[in-house]
């Protein structure tokens, strides 16, 4: 009978422990600044400048966040959005970039569910990481991002991405609204 | 003897267990004290995580569930008819009020015509958007002025969906759901608040001629905000354009317009906005809260107060609009704007007998 209570004593302590894993939310540097008066690449990304990069103290914080799990089922996505700051999600495999915006509450719009409708999910993906989507952007897609504010070389709509197991470390920004008067 | 050993085991069994207990809390207590502090969990991001965060909703947005038996027959009269509402598609907060009658007992719906499948996508709107959506319903001129007819309503308001797929963008169709509706109820008030038709002057004169009493387009927002809160097929310009065209097509026409609150516009933005309608005779302004209707849409970016509303009215009246109604759940068809615009239209139409 002590055995047992002792057991379950233990395994109610082990509940009490902290969680010694950082939180999803991890500290990242704000890119208070992050504002694109151009469409530049390197302005909306600055200051991580490179993708992956093994010297950057954010790509090393990065790799500890690597579960040891072999069959990987999530990745770690950072989305920046339109004010510049970051957060690094556990993004699903096989779930779409704009879902994985909205699990995570991260402030992208989908006004059409994703069905090529709108372009209210236009994400800016970092250079680097552009051609190793996985897939490129068909007919439909290009001519809804056409009508997109903040359009660059690598714009795609966010839920035409899906999470691949080699989007460990991707990075895509939510690009920051430039006002157009008429 | 037997209660005896029962009360010596109890007491064995009590003293095993508070050991236990107290070594466990022993250890817990020292774990804690040498473990990770408060400020482990604290970190830079707190402002990040409050920012993603939305805002509560405040006590003035607060509104009842709908329910009862003027909202039930409408559901079903609705349904039966193959008819869709707005209320229902973009989760209006006024749906009880308006439904179920309010204190007056008058019911009003507004109608969304053209199905509930809408060609854009905007940030703010809930509504289903489609690349194709079904085709348009012939019988639902006809539907609709039956259905409107055997409420016995006397102000209605149709609005509807965009239809960029449709060459005219349903001017046609639109038009003739109100001639349907003066020749079935002839007494009737019609507002429409009609789409833009992507510029197509053509089009909003069609509809602008049709014989009704209220055309109504909305701005949602201001000029600088414009490609941000709205589908970029939509804009400033355009919208005031066909505000100007409805208005011309038809002098004795009341034009309205709406602006949503509270999505990140400046105080001076609003007053230029107000301005430029002034300037194109728009005659009728509401204001409401923008409340985010799902979270695939734009947060709510400032919760405007009751008392702010209360100012811009006053403004509008003094910049000589006809009408202007604004308050946190006003939206473009809130139900006590009719009464008033109802009492504008039958003036005009005295002033023109008496001159006649």
């Amino acid at each position: 009978m002590s055995t047992g209570l002792l057991t379950a004593t233990l395994r109610n302590y082990m509940r009490c422990l902290p969680l010694l894993k950082p939180s999803h939310c991890s500290r990242v540097v704000h890119c208070s600044s992050l504002v694109a008066p151009t469409r530049s690449r390197t302005t909306l990304f600055a200051p991580f400048k490179t993708v992956p990069s093994e010297s950057s103290n954010h790509f090393q914080s990065m790799k500890r966040c690597l579960s040891d799990n072999s069959e990987k089922k999530t990745v770690k996505v950072q989305f920046i959005d339109r004010d510049g700051d970051s957060f690094i999600v556990d993004a699903k495999i096989g779930e779409n970039l704009m879902k994985v915006a909205h699990q995570h509450d991260i402030d992208l719009e989908g006004a059409c569910e994703g069905t090529l409708s709108c372009c209210t999910c236009h994400l800016v993906v970092h250079p680097d990481w552009y051609d190793q989507l996985g897939s490129e952007p068909c007919e439909d897609e290009l001519d809804m991002l056409d009508m997109a504010y903040g359009l660059t070389d690598t714009s795609r709509l966010g839920c035409q991405v899906v999470v691949r197991e080699n989007f460990e470390g991707l990075v895509v920004r939510i690009p920051p609204y430039e006002p157009q008067y008429t | 003897m037997w209660a005896n050993l029962h009360e010596n085991m109890l007491i064995a069994k009590r003293s095993v267990l508070c050991n236990i207990t107290n070594k466990s809390v022993r250890f817990k207590a020292t774990k804690i004290r040498e473990g990770p502090g408060l400020d482990f969990f604290i970190t830079s991001s707190l402002d990040k995580q409050s920012k993603k965060e939305r805002k509560r909703l405040p006590r003035w947005l607060q509104t009842q569930i709908p329910k009862g038996k003027n909202y039930s027959k409408l559901k079903d009269d609705l349904r039966s008819l193959n008819l869709s509402t707005v209320c229902e598609e973009a989760r209006c907060p006024n749906i009880g009020e308006c439904w179920g009658g309010g204190d007056t007992d008058t019911a009003t719906a507004t109608i969304m015509l053209m199905g509930d499948e809408c060609t854009r996508g905007c940030r703010f709107c809930s509504v289903k958007t489609s690349k194709n959506p079904g085709p348009l319903d012939p019988m639902e001129p006809y539907n609709t002025a039956k259905a409107v007819g055997s409420w016995g309503v006397d102000y209605i308001v149709l609005t509807s969906v965009d239809r960029d797929d449709l060459s005219d963008g349903g001017a046609a169709h639109l038009a003739e759901c109100v001639r349907q509706l003066k020749i079935q109820v002839p007494s009737l008030l019609v507002e429409v608040l009609s789409p833009d038709f992507r510029g197509d002057l053509n089009a909003v004169e069609n509809l602008a001629s049709s014989g009704l009493d209220v055309f109504a387009h909305n701005l949602e927002t201001v000029n600088r905000l414009q490609a941000f809160v709205r589908d970029p097929r939509a804009n400033y310009k355009q919208s005031m354009d066909v505000l100007i065209k409805a208005k011309e097509s038809s002098p004795g026409l009341l034009t309205k317009t709406s602006l949503m609150l509270g999505l990140g516009e400046t105080d001076n933005e609003i007053i230029e906005t107000m301005e430029d309608l002034r300037a194109n005779s728009v005659d009728v302004v509401t204001f409401g809260q923008y409340m985010q209707p799902t979270k695939r849409h734009l947060k709510v970016k400032e919760y405007v107060t009751p008392e702010k509303f209360k100012q811009w009215e006053e403004l509008g009246e003094n910049m000589g609009f006809a009408y202007v109604a604004s308050g946190p759940l006003v939206r473009s068809s809130y139900k006590a704007g009719e009464y008033y615009i109802k009492n504008i239209i039958e003036k005009q139409r005295d002033v023109s007998n008496v001159n006649d």
